[in-house]
């Protein structure tokens, strides 16, 4: 009976206790719990609450009828199908290349160093005078098109013509560059000294040790590079704003344009409709990212 | 122990990010420039917490002005106001002038002190200026002239804009006076003359010298204001010294309570800010200038305690010299006040304000704003009115008139866009998205001045209110008392957005014999037209950026399918337009003749005009010399091409919570006594625009001294012109409307359709991309094409 009462005290004792730490757990989550609450998914919540209106001032229940409009409305199926050709460009190139910089500047290179503070300048450079840089050398009389008409070419203007989005892809490789290879970089020289040594012991070529040691070991980095440049991607809207305002020349309007527009002209009913099926395909994306991460990087991952 | 630690940790950082939480909040910063002075809904006009100012007015005509009989200038003092009135007496023709008195405690009573004639033989004499010392001593300030009474030959010079209106009856503004002097003459308090000083021997190295303002000190000295000089004259009447300043023009003078004098100014180098700069009184030099005045166009007059009373733009600030920083005292329209309408204040010892007032309807006397406890005061309910700044439309003394009225409501203005903060290229977009984060946030005003403001847009979102109910179950006004194409015009989706107060009409005109007699065309009419007189301009400003924008102003709905949200400016139809504006780049015109000379002699064949009142309309049609037709600007159906925009356009908001009291004053302004003489544009009352018409139609007849008519030697009366516009070698005189005018103008009305409103964006971007056309860098397709290819994305997105 008295061993049975000490037991019972001892497991009221356990109970407590546990009760306590949940409550001192809670305490210590709350503040991450509430800032995530109040600037993430109450906002969200709110968006998803506009996608539902006629407008944000009459504020009546459409259902799905402002998804429905810009499913059928020509400019948000022009920057849909904008923002994707650009990403589908700009992103695997910025991953590519910069993982190449990035064993170009891993071998023992003279000048290593002061390569990488070349690529990575224009993260220091602020926005406007990148645009203002761009400006100067794509306007229709600036620097690139002098250049050419000194060898005969005729002028093309580049920022309001089919090129632009050449331009813009260009300008997003030189802004972004600099950045992914340094977290290349970081991610190369973490990758095991001795799994490297033993290929080379195994007579394994240089392709075959990228190929099979050194991708495998980047590929959390290339998920990550990738993710980050996809996001930069939409981001690219601030400088094609800057480069040639809220209306540009249709092959560079963008996502953000439509956004940034309708939010300007109050319809935050088709701005919310936009950016919830922007979201859902954003999270698609990232998810089958995730998939191919999982299935090439695990046998990396402890 | 560690546990502890662990719990002040934690709860600093809960306290942390409470804090963060509450910087969330827009609380005004402690010690900032201006006080907290949100409008609130006390009778009177609130700036503070703790008290409100509340006007009193005793200003109804207080300083009996007439027609002969009229005040100079107005002296504001402790405890009395002192003002000169002028007399004209038509028989001798000259002017009189008498100094007057008013105790502020019992202002009924005028106490008047006859000034001395100042004359000199073969010399007219008028006073300028005058003020007083402490001692009981007045200073006035004389300019004498010799008048000739010829009209001058004036000299105009080229072009429409240099064309010269007078209106007749301002006879006395063409006299031309020669051998001005200007003369200082001091009295003591029983008006004897103390001296007298002719300022001309003074002010001998000044060009043009015209003063403006006289003060003394308190030391007896007298300090007289001259262009951008001041002249410092010593008590026995010399004078001691001269003041220049790089100051343009010297427009305020003034000495504080404690002695110490200041003036503003403002110079072209300096933007026209207002400057404040210190008389040092001991040296008589330029002193110290002080800088962060409140506003660029500021009113100094006062100054106590080491602080001056300044009259910005909107509100009434205190500044303080030691560390030249303002503090809002009060709201001027929120107190009934129109700055306009301020010409002289101080601060009584109670701290109330007195304002010596004149409004726009012959008022005239003082306003005494009572510093109250706000608790004493009672409470009405506030209704907003929203504009993008102060004076984007005349709506101001409406305001000012239904605040005095109405026991139930006071209305308060909110400008999205200070005119005493410095704009630049992005401040108007920025008070746009203000005002519609207040509008989503619920937070709107109650009413929307719609001027500057794309109302399209704000009506396709249901934020303005349909009056049309209002005007049904209204028992003041009818739809029936409105002119109907107007209504037409601001029925967006089927609901009355707006009821402007006035409007303009807008057309095309030229000879009938040109354009023939018909109203309306194609924009392939216009540009046949243009082939058919190879030598002739189109328009006298017929640069290839005016005629497209000319061609688009109204014309856009030819190349836009708003219902579809397409677009066809790469058409061959636009590239024709493009290269029908740029044909007329580096066109010559010979300049040697005026335009009405070019019009009459088919130099040009057409003008656009936009009228506001008939006389306007009179005179641009008269200037062709020959019959017209108001061809209106080309549409895509060749349909009339008049367009009807609304001048003071004001919107309840949906949302509103006090839509009875924003109709109550929409109602107030509407039924108001006709002003249409003193506004800009036609009524929109049907009553009053027939009102205006008739007015238009009475004859001016030319009448003798005592004001009556003359006959000629048939025994008719002789009618005279209402209105000259002079053009170079040619005068347009434009005598009272016909009835065939006056129905042309209605048939214009009628016709009229709605300006469009939405399209600047488009009309910007096209205006944008077809200077390289122009320029020669581009082709005309190649423009069309990137046109289309923005325009395209508009049209989309706002479909």
């Amino acid at each position: 009976m008295k061993q049975a009462g000490i037991q019972n005290k001892k497991l009221h004792k356990a109970g407590k206790r546990i009760t306590k730490i949940k409550r001192s757990s809670g305490l210590f989550i709350a503040p991450s719990f509430l800032g995530v609450m109040l600037f993430f998914v109450i906002p969200f919540m709110v968006v998803i609450y506009y996608s539902l209106l006629d407008n944000p001032y009459s504020k009546n229940f459409v259902g799905l009828d402002n998804f429905k409009y810009i499913l059928e409305n020509n400019a948000f199926l022009r920057a849909v199908s904008n923002t994707l050709h650009f990403s589908i460009t700009a992103v695997p190139l910025a991953v590519v290349l910069s993982l190449l910089l990035a064993i170009v500047l891993e071998a023992k290179l003279p000048f290593r160093s002061q390569f990488r503070t070349f690529f990575l300048s224009p993260m220091m450079v602020p926005v406007a005078s990148i645009v203002l840089i761009w400006q100067v050398l794509f306007s229709y009389n600036g620097v690139v098109n002098e250049l050419t008409s000194f060898f005969g070419i005729e002028k093309i203007d580049w920022l309001k013509s089919e090129y632009s989005h050449i331009v813009i892809v260009v300008l997003f490789l030189w802004k972004n560059l600099g950045y992914n290879m340094i977290l290349f970089m970081a991610a190369l020289s973490s990758i095991p000294n001795d799994i490297l040594e033993v290929a080379r012991l195994e007579s394994a070529t240089s392709l075959q040790t990228f190929f099979y040691i050194k991708l495998r070991y980047l590929s959390s980095t290339i998920m990550f590079v990738t993710i980050m440049s996809l996001i930069s991607s939409f981001k690219v809207f601030r400088e094609i704003y800057l480069l040639t305002t809220d209306y540009p020349y249709e092959s560079i309007y963008m996502l953000q344009h439509f956004m940034n527009n309708t939010f300007r002209n109050l319809d935050y009913q088709k701005l919310s409709a936009a950016a919830i099926l922007m979201s859902l395909v954003m999270i698609v994306i990232i998810g089958i990212l995730f998939l191919f991460e999982n299935h090439f990087g695990k046998d990396v991952e402890g | 122990m560690r546990k502890k630690c662990r719990r002040i940790s934690s709860l600093f950082m809960a306290g942390v990010m409470g804090m963060s939480l509450l910087a969330c909040g827009s609380q005004t910063p402690v010690g900032q420039g201006t006080n907290n002075t949100q409008g609130n809904n006390r009778g009177g006009a609130a700036t503070n917490n703790e008290y409100v100012y509340v006007p009193d007015f005793q200003y109804d005509n207080l300083f009996n002005e007439t027609a002969n009989s009229w005040i100079g200038s107005v002296v504001l003092q402790e405890d009395k106001v002192v003002y000169n009135r002028v007399s004209y007496d038509e028989k001798t023709g000259s002017d009189t002038y008498v100094l007057n008195e008013r105790v502020l405690g019992d202002l009924s009573n005028e106490k008047q002190r006859s000034i001395p004639e100042f004359s000199l033989d073969g010399y007219e004499s008028g006073l300028l200026d005058f003020c007083c010392d402490k001692n009981g001593n007045y200073y006035v300030v004389y300019n004498t002239y010799s008048l000739e009474a010829d009209y001058p030959e004036a000299e105009y010079s080229e072009g429409v804009n240099e064309g010269m209106a007078m209106a007749v009856g301002d006879e006395d503004s063409v006299y031309s006076s020669t051998d001005d002097s200007n003369y200082l003459v001091k009295y003591d308090s029983n008006m004897n003359q103390v001296y007298s000083l002719d300022m001309s021997t003074i002010a001998k190295d000044e060009e043009n010298s015209y003063i403006q303002k006289c003060i003394t000190d308190n030391n007896g000295k007298v300090y007289v204001a001259s262009n951008n000089v001041i002249y410092v004259i010593g008590e026995d009447g010399t004078h001691e010294n001269t003041i220049s300043s790089q100051i343009e023009f010297i427009d305020g003078l003034f000495c504080t309570e404690d002695g110490r004098v200041f003036f503003t100014g403002t110079s072209g180098s300096n933007g026209y800010v207002t400057q404040l700069i210190e008389i040092d009184t001991k040296t008589c030099s330029l002193g110290q200038e002080y800088q962060n005045l409140p506003g660029f166009d500021c009113m100094v007059k006062y100054g106590k305690n080491g602080k001056l009373y300044i009259m910005g733009t909107e509100d009434f600030y205190e500044y303080d010299l030691a560390s030249q920083s303002s503090v809002k005292l009060l709201n001027l329209t929120e107190c009934s006040l129109d700055k306009n309408c301020i010409w002289d204040y101080r601060i009584l010892e109670n701290d109330d304000i007195l304002v010596n007032y004149s409004d726009y309807h012959g008022n005239n006397g003082l306003v005494t704003l009572k510093k109250t406890a706000a608790s004493e005061v009672e409470v009405k309910q506030e209704i907003v009115i929203g504009s993008l700044f102060s004076g984007c439309s005349e709506i101001e003394s409406d305001v000012i008139d239904f605040n005095k009225t109405s026991d139930k409501y006071r209305i308060v203005m909110k400008y999205y866009l200070s005119t005493d903060d410095e704009w630049d290229e992005s401040s108007f977009d920025d008070a746009i998205a203000l005002m519609n984060a207040d509008l989503i946030s619920n937070d709107g005003p109650d009413i929307i001045d719609l001027s500057y403001i794309n109302y399209e847009n704000l009506a396709n979102k249901g934020v303005l209110e349909d009056l049309s109910p209002y005007l049904e179950s209204s028992s003041i006004l009818q739809r029936s008392d409105f002119v109907e194409s107007l209504l037409n015009a601001y029925t967006i989706n089927g609901k009355l957005v707006t009821i402007p107060f006035r409007f303009r009409v807008s057309t095309m005109v030229g000879k009938s014999d040109i354009v023939g007699n018909t109203t309306g065309w194609k924009m392939d009419d216009m540009i046949d037209l243009a082939k058919r007189y190879p030598d002739a301009r189109l328009l006298y400003f017929a640069e290839p950026d005016y005629i497209l924008t000319t061609c688009m102003r109204y014309s856009n709905n030819i190349y836009i399918d708003y219902e579809n949200g397409t677009c066809h400016f790469d058409s061959p139809e636009f590239v024709k337009l493009l290269e029908f504006s740029k044909s007329f780049q580096n066109m010559s015109m010979d300049l040697s003749d005026s335009y009405p000379g070019m019009l009459q002699k088919e130099k040009v064949l057409l003008t656009d005009l936009s009228f506001v009142d008939v006389t306007d309309y009179q005179q641009y049609t008269y200037i062709f010399g020959d019959d017209v037709t108001n061809i209106g600007y080309p549409t895509a159906d060749g349909s009339e091409g008049i367009f009807i925009e609304g001048i003071d356009s004001f919107a309840i908001t949906s949302g509103s919570n006090q839509k009875e009291g924003a109709w109550a004053f929409l109602e107030s302004v509407f039924s108001k006594q006709a002003d249409y003489q003193y506004r800009y544009g036609f009524p929109s009352t049907t009553k009053d625009l027939e009102a205006m018409f008739e007015e238009c139609m009475t004859p001016y007849y030319e009448t003798d001294e005592f004001g009556n008519k003359v006959k000629d030697e048939n025994g008719e009366y002789i009618e005279i012109p209402k209105m000259i516009s002079q053009y170079d070698n040619y005068e347009i005189e434009v005598y009272a409307a016909t009835q065939q005018e006056i129905d042309t103008i209605k048939f214009l009305i009628d016709k009229a359709k709605p300006a469009c409103n939405h399209d600047e964006k488009i009309f910007m971007m096209i205006m944008e991309e077809a200077q390289a056309y122009f320029s020669g860098q581009k082709s005309a397709e190649e423009v069309a094409k990137i046109i289309q290819s923005r325009v395209d994305i508009y049209v989309s997105e706002n479909s």
